[in-house]
Protein backbone atom coordinates (compact mmCIF):
# COMPACT_ATOMS: atom_id res chain seq x y z
CA UNK A 1 0.00 0.00 0.00
CA UNK A 2 1.70 3.45 -1.03
CA UNK A 3 0.13 6.88 0.46
CA UNK A 4 -2.39 7.79 -1.99
CA UNK A 5 -3.76 4.22 -1.64
CA UNK A 6 -3.68 4.32 2.21
CA UNK A 7 -5.43 8.02 1.94
CA UNK A 8 -8.18 6.69 -0.54
CA UNK A 9 -8.75 3.92 2.03
CA UNK A 10 -9.08 6.69 4.94
CA UNK A 11 -11.27 8.96 2.79
CA UNK A 12 -13.71 5.86 1.91
CA UNK A 13 -13.42 4.96 5.72
CA UNK A 14 -14.91 8.68 6.79
CA UNK A 15 -17.32 8.97 4.28
CA UNK A 16 -19.94 9.29 7.06
CA UNK A 17 -18.70 12.12 8.60
CA UNK A 18 -19.65 15.86 7.22
CA UNK A 19 -17.98 17.18 4.89
CA UNK A 20 -16.20 19.55 7.10
CA UNK A 21 -14.55 16.98 9.25
CA UNK A 22 -13.65 14.50 6.90
CA UNK A 23 -11.93 16.97 4.83
CA UNK A 24 -9.96 17.94 8.27
CA UNK A 25 -9.08 14.67 9.40
CA UNK A 26 -7.83 14.27 5.57
CA UNK A 27 -5.65 17.43 5.28
CA UNK A 28 -4.25 16.37 8.43
CA UNK A 29 -3.32 12.61 7.51
CA UNK A 30 -2.10 14.71 3.90
CA UNK A 31 0.32 16.91 5.39
CA UNK A 32 1.71 14.04 8.72
CA UNK A 33 2.82 12.43 5.07
CA UNK A 34 4.27 15.84 3.58
CA UNK A 35 5.81 16.36 7.07
CA UNK A 36 7.30 13.01 7.17
CA UNK A 37 8.90 13.19 4.28
CA UNK A 38 8.37 10.46 1.23
CA UNK A 39 11.69 8.40 2.40
CA UNK A 40 9.07 7.63 5.72
CA UNK A 41 5.93 6.93 3.85
CA UNK A 42 6.11 3.24 4.42
CA UNK A 43 7.02 3.69 8.03
CA UNK A 44 4.41 6.18 8.38
CA UNK A 45 1.70 4.01 7.28
CA UNK A 46 3.08 0.80 8.93
CA UNK A 47 2.68 3.65 12.82
CA UNK A 48 -0.25 5.03 11.70
CA UNK A 49 -2.05 1.48 11.31
CA UNK A 50 -4.83 0.46 9.48
CA UNK A 51 -6.75 2.98 7.63
CA UNK A 52 -9.92 1.77 8.91
CA UNK A 53 -8.42 1.86 12.55
CA UNK A 54 -8.08 5.14 12.34
CA UNK A 55 -10.62 6.25 11.29
CA UNK A 56 -12.92 4.10 13.78
CA UNK A 57 -10.71 6.58 16.02
CA UNK A 58 -11.90 9.52 14.83
CA UNK A 59 -15.26 8.84 14.46
CA UNK A 60 -15.33 7.54 17.87
CA UNK A 61 -14.37 11.09 19.41
CA UNK A 62 -16.72 12.81 16.77
CA UNK A 63 -19.60 11.20 18.11
CA UNK A 64 -19.24 11.36 21.63
CA UNK A 65 -18.80 14.98 20.68
CA UNK A 66 -21.84 15.35 19.06
CA UNK A 67 -24.47 12.89 18.70
CA UNK A 68 -24.95 11.77 22.54
CA UNK A 69 -28.31 13.63 22.73
CA UNK A 70 -29.18 14.09 26.13
CA UNK A 71 -25.69 16.59 26.22
CA UNK A 72 -26.63 18.08 23.13
CA UNK A 73 -28.69 21.18 24.75
CA UNK A 74 -25.66 21.17 27.12
CA UNK A 75 -23.24 21.12 24.76
CA UNK A 76 -25.05 23.82 22.26
CA UNK A 77 -25.10 25.97 25.29
CA UNK A 78 -21.46 25.11 25.76
CA UNK A 79 -20.53 26.20 22.56
CA UNK A 80 -22.36 29.34 22.39
CA UNK A 81 -20.65 30.48 25.63
CA UNK A 82 -17.70 30.01 24.08
CA UNK A 83 -18.49 31.37 20.95
CA UNK A 84 -19.26 34.90 23.45
CA UNK A 85 -15.91 34.05 25.28
CA UNK A 86 -14.15 34.71 21.64
CA UNK A 87 -15.23 37.93 21.32
CA UNK A 88 -12.37 40.13 22.53
CA UNK A 89 -13.44 42.81 25.45
CA UNK A 90 -12.41 45.73 23.16
CA UNK A 91 -14.65 44.85 20.49
CA UNK A 92 -17.35 43.96 23.57
CA UNK A 93 -16.46 47.29 24.88
CA UNK A 94 -17.02 48.83 21.54
CA UNK A 95 -20.40 47.64 20.58
CA UNK A 96 -21.70 48.31 24.24
CA UNK A 97 -20.20 52.20 23.10
CA UNK A 98 -22.36 52.47 20.06
CA UNK A 99 -24.93 50.90 21.73
CA UNK A 100 -25.12 53.61 24.59
CA UNK A 101 -27.18 56.04 21.69
CA UNK A 102 -29.48 53.42 21.15
CA UNK A 103 -29.71 51.74 24.31
CA UNK A 104 -29.99 54.82 26.68
CA UNK A 105 -33.50 56.07 25.01
CA UNK A 106 -34.81 52.67 24.53
CA UNK A 107 -34.15 51.64 27.87
CA UNK A 108 -36.08 55.23 28.88
CA UNK A 109 -39.19 54.42 27.22
CA UNK A 110 -39.38 50.72 28.50
CA UNK A 111 -38.70 52.32 31.93
CA UNK A 112 -41.51 54.18 31.17
CA UNK A 113 -44.05 51.85 29.81
CA UNK A 114 -43.50 50.02 32.80
CA UNK A 115 -44.13 53.08 35.00
CA UNK A 116 -47.18 53.91 33.46
CA UNK A 117 -48.64 49.99 33.06
CA UNK A 118 -47.62 50.09 37.09
CA UNK A 119 -49.57 53.10 37.59
CA UNK A 120 -52.70 52.30 35.81
CA UNK A 121 -52.62 49.44 38.05
CA UNK A 122 -52.71 51.14 40.95
CA UNK A 123 -54.87 53.96 40.12
CA UNK A 124 -57.16 50.97 39.24
CA UNK A 125 -56.43 49.64 43.15
CA UNK A 126 -57.48 52.47 44.54
CA UNK A 127 -60.45 53.56 42.78
CA UNK A 128 -61.84 50.06 44.06
CA UNK A 129 -60.61 50.27 47.32
CA UNK A 130 -62.17 53.99 47.83
CA UNK A 131 -65.51 52.74 46.06
CA UNK A 132 -65.60 49.97 48.66
CA UNK A 133 -64.61 51.92 51.64
CA UNK A 134 -66.56 55.34 50.55
CA UNK A 135 -69.46 54.42 48.82
CA UNK A 136 -70.77 52.33 52.18
CA UNK A 137 -69.00 55.10 54.39
CA UNK A 138 -71.12 57.62 53.00
CA UNK A 139 -74.75 55.89 52.49
CA UNK A 140 -74.00 54.83 56.62
CA UNK A 141 -72.80 58.73 56.93
CA UNK A 142 -76.46 60.34 55.14
CA UNK A 143 -78.41 58.10 57.52
CA UNK A 144 -76.92 59.47 60.52
CA UNK A 145 -76.88 62.74 58.87
CA UNK A 146 -80.62 63.01 58.17
CA UNK A 147 -82.06 60.92 61.61
CA UNK A 148 -79.94 63.79 63.44
CA UNK A 149 -81.25 66.01 61.37
CA UNK A 150 -84.74 64.48 61.40
CA UNK A 151 -84.61 65.59 65.57
CA UNK A 152 -84.08 69.34 64.47
CA UNK A 153 -87.60 69.24 62.28
CA UNK A 154 -90.35 68.02 65.84
CA UNK A 155 -91.89 71.27 64.73
CA UNK A 156 -93.08 69.39 61.33
CA UNK A 157 -93.81 65.72 62.69
CA UNK A 158 -94.67 64.98 58.69
CA UNK A 159 -91.31 66.20 57.78
CA UNK A 160 -89.75 65.18 60.98
CA UNK A 161 -90.85 61.53 59.94
CA UNK A 162 -89.68 61.54 56.61
CA UNK A 163 -86.63 62.77 57.24
CA UNK A 164 -86.31 59.93 59.70
CA UNK A 165 -87.64 57.40 57.32
CA UNK A 166 -85.20 58.47 54.64
CA UNK A 167 -82.13 58.68 56.73
CA UNK A 168 -83.48 54.88 58.75
CA UNK A 169 -83.54 53.48 55.06
CA UNK A 170 -79.76 55.40 53.68
CA UNK A 171 -78.64 53.92 57.10
CA UNK A 172 -79.92 50.47 56.11
CA UNK A 173 -78.96 50.58 52.88
CA UNK A 174 -75.42 51.39 54.31
CA UNK A 175 -75.22 48.69 56.36
CA UNK A 176 -76.56 45.98 53.15
CA UNK A 177 -73.67 47.43 50.86
CA UNK A 178 -71.20 47.35 53.63
CA UNK A 179 -71.75 43.42 53.98
CA UNK A 180 -72.10 43.28 49.94
CA UNK A 181 -68.85 45.13 49.23
CA UNK A 182 -67.55 42.70 52.36
CA UNK A 183 -68.63 39.75 50.57
CA UNK A 184 -66.93 41.24 47.33
CA UNK A 185 -63.67 41.38 48.85
CA UNK A 186 -63.65 38.16 50.53
CA UNK A 187 -64.71 36.72 47.31
CA UNK A 188 -62.36 38.39 44.87
CA UNK A 189 -59.30 39.73 46.72
CA UNK A 190 -57.30 36.41 47.63
CA UNK A 191 -58.18 35.08 43.60
CA UNK A 192 -56.76 38.70 42.30
CA UNK A 193 -54.05 38.97 45.44
CA UNK A 194 -53.44 34.86 44.05
CA UNK A 195 -53.32 36.29 40.19
CA UNK A 196 -50.76 39.16 40.60
CA UNK A 197 -48.30 36.67 42.54
CA UNK A 198 -48.57 34.46 40.08
CA UNK A 199 -47.69 37.26 37.39
CA UNK A 200 -44.69 38.01 39.28
CA UNK A 201 -43.20 34.92 39.47
CA UNK A 202 -43.84 33.66 36.75
CA UNK A 203 -40.58 35.35 34.78
CA UNK A 204 -38.72 34.11 38.01
CA UNK A 205 -39.77 30.75 37.69
CA UNK A 206 -39.03 30.61 34.03
CA UNK A 207 -34.88 31.71 34.91
CA UNK A 208 -34.84 29.19 37.85
CA UNK A 209 -36.58 26.33 36.02
CA UNK A 210 -34.55 26.92 32.80
CA UNK A 211 -31.20 26.70 35.54
CA UNK A 212 -32.76 23.63 37.06
CA UNK A 213 -32.86 22.30 33.50
CA UNK A 214 -29.43 22.87 32.75
CA UNK A 215 -27.77 22.10 36.01
CA UNK A 216 -29.20 18.31 35.37
CA UNK A 217 -28.25 18.04 32.11
CA UNK A 218 -24.66 19.20 33.22
CA UNK A 219 -24.95 15.90 35.14
CA UNK B 1 5.94 -0.70 32.30
CA UNK B 2 4.07 1.64 30.85
CA UNK B 3 0.71 3.20 31.94
CA UNK B 4 -2.32 3.64 29.99
CA UNK B 5 -2.73 7.55 29.35
CA UNK B 6 -6.18 9.58 30.07
CA UNK B 7 -7.84 11.54 27.83
CA UNK B 8 -7.49 14.29 30.29
CA UNK B 9 -4.17 14.07 30.88
CA UNK B 10 -3.46 14.05 26.66
CA UNK B 11 -5.12 16.99 26.65
CA UNK B 12 -2.56 18.54 29.07
CA UNK B 13 0.40 17.25 27.63
CA UNK B 14 -0.77 18.29 24.15
CA UNK B 15 -1.87 22.21 25.37
CA UNK B 16 2.01 21.97 27.16
CA UNK B 17 3.71 20.91 23.69
CA UNK B 18 1.36 23.89 21.71
CA UNK B 19 2.30 26.69 24.57
CA UNK B 20 5.98 26.42 24.38
CA UNK B 21 5.41 27.37 20.77
CA UNK B 22 2.53 27.08 17.76
CA UNK B 23 3.55 23.98 15.93
CA UNK B 24 2.22 21.27 13.55
CA UNK B 25 0.88 17.73 13.80
CA UNK B 26 3.98 15.70 13.32
CA UNK B 27 5.90 17.69 15.25
CA UNK B 28 3.52 17.43 18.26
CA UNK B 29 2.95 13.86 17.58
CA UNK B 30 6.91 13.36 17.33
CA UNK B 31 7.62 15.41 20.25
CA UNK B 32 4.64 13.64 22.60
CA UNK B 33 6.31 9.90 21.13
CA UNK B 34 9.84 11.51 23.16
CA UNK B 35 7.90 10.47 26.66
CA UNK B 36 5.23 8.76 25.83
CA UNK B 37 4.32 5.62 24.09
CA UNK B 38 1.61 6.81 21.86
CA UNK B 39 0.07 5.62 18.54
CA UNK B 40 1.07 8.00 15.19
CA UNK B 41 -2.76 8.17 15.38
CA UNK B 42 -4.11 8.79 18.28
CA UNK B 43 -3.41 12.85 18.25
CA UNK B 44 -6.01 13.47 15.56
CA UNK B 45 -8.69 13.24 17.19
CA UNK B 46 -7.22 15.36 20.53
CA UNK B 47 -6.64 18.21 18.47
CA UNK B 48 -9.41 18.14 17.09
CA UNK B 49 -11.58 18.24 20.23
CA UNK B 50 -9.05 20.65 21.66
CA UNK B 51 -9.77 22.57 18.50
CA UNK B 52 -13.70 22.28 18.89
CA UNK B 53 -13.41 23.44 22.46
CA UNK B 54 -12.32 26.82 21.88
CA UNK B 55 -8.56 25.92 23.66
CA UNK B 56 -6.93 25.85 20.16
CA UNK B 57 -7.06 27.75 16.83
CA UNK B 58 -5.08 26.86 13.71
CA UNK B 59 -4.10 29.24 11.06
CA UNK B 60 -1.84 28.25 7.72
CA UNK B 61 1.77 29.34 6.78
CA UNK B 62 3.56 28.35 3.81
CA UNK B 63 6.31 25.95 4.25
CA UNK B 64 8.40 24.32 1.34
CA UNK B 65 5.77 24.98 -1.21
CA UNK B 66 2.63 24.26 0.49
CA UNK B 67 0.19 25.27 3.77
CA UNK B 68 1.25 23.81 6.14
CA UNK B 69 -1.56 23.73 9.54
CA UNK B 70 -0.13 25.63 13.02
CA UNK B 71 -1.53 25.10 15.98
CA UNK B 72 -2.14 27.85 18.50
CA UNK B 73 -2.96 27.90 22.03
CA UNK B 74 -5.85 30.51 22.82
CA UNK B 75 -6.50 32.55 26.33
CA UNK B 76 -9.17 29.61 26.90
CA UNK B 77 -6.75 26.83 26.00
CA UNK B 78 -4.36 28.82 28.54
CA UNK B 79 -6.62 28.74 30.82
CA UNK B 80 -7.39 24.89 31.03
CA UNK B 81 -3.50 24.17 30.77
CA UNK B 82 -3.02 25.86 34.31
CA UNK B 83 -5.95 24.08 35.47
CA UNK B 84 -4.37 20.53 34.45
CA UNK B 85 -1.18 21.61 36.21
CA UNK B 86 -2.76 22.14 39.40
CA UNK B 87 -4.15 18.72 38.55
CA UNK B 88 -1.46 17.09 37.88
CA UNK B 89 0.51 18.61 41.05
CA UNK B 90 -2.02 17.53 43.19
CA UNK B 91 -2.41 13.84 41.76
CA UNK B 92 1.85 13.53 41.51
CA UNK B 93 1.93 14.73 45.41
CA UNK B 94 -0.74 12.09 46.12
CA UNK B 95 1.29 8.88 43.79
CA UNK B 96 4.78 10.24 45.89
CA UNK B 97 3.62 10.77 49.04
CA UNK B 98 2.33 6.71 48.89
CA UNK B 99 5.61 5.38 46.89
CA UNK B 100 8.11 7.27 48.51
CA UNK B 101 6.29 7.80 51.74
CA UNK B 102 7.52 11.40 53.21
CA UNK B 103 5.39 14.21 54.66
CA UNK B 104 3.92 15.89 51.09
CA UNK B 105 0.07 16.00 52.14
Amino acid sequence: MNRSEYMAALRRALSVLPEEERASALRYYEEYFDDAGPENEQKVIADLGAPEQVAAQILADYRELTAVPSAADGAAAQTAKRRWRGVSPWLLLVLVLLAIPVGIPLAGALLGVIAAVLGVLLSIVLIAAAFIIVVPLCLLAAGVVLCGFSFVLWAMPASAVMTLGCGLALFALGILVTLLMIKLCVLFVPPLFRLLVAILRWPIDKIRGRTRKTGGEAK
Amino acid sequence: MSYPIASSLLDGIVLAVVERESTYGYRITQDVQKVLEISESTLYPVLRRLQKDGCLTTYDEAYAGRNRRYYKITEHGRARLRQHRIDWQNYRNGIDAIFFGGDSQ
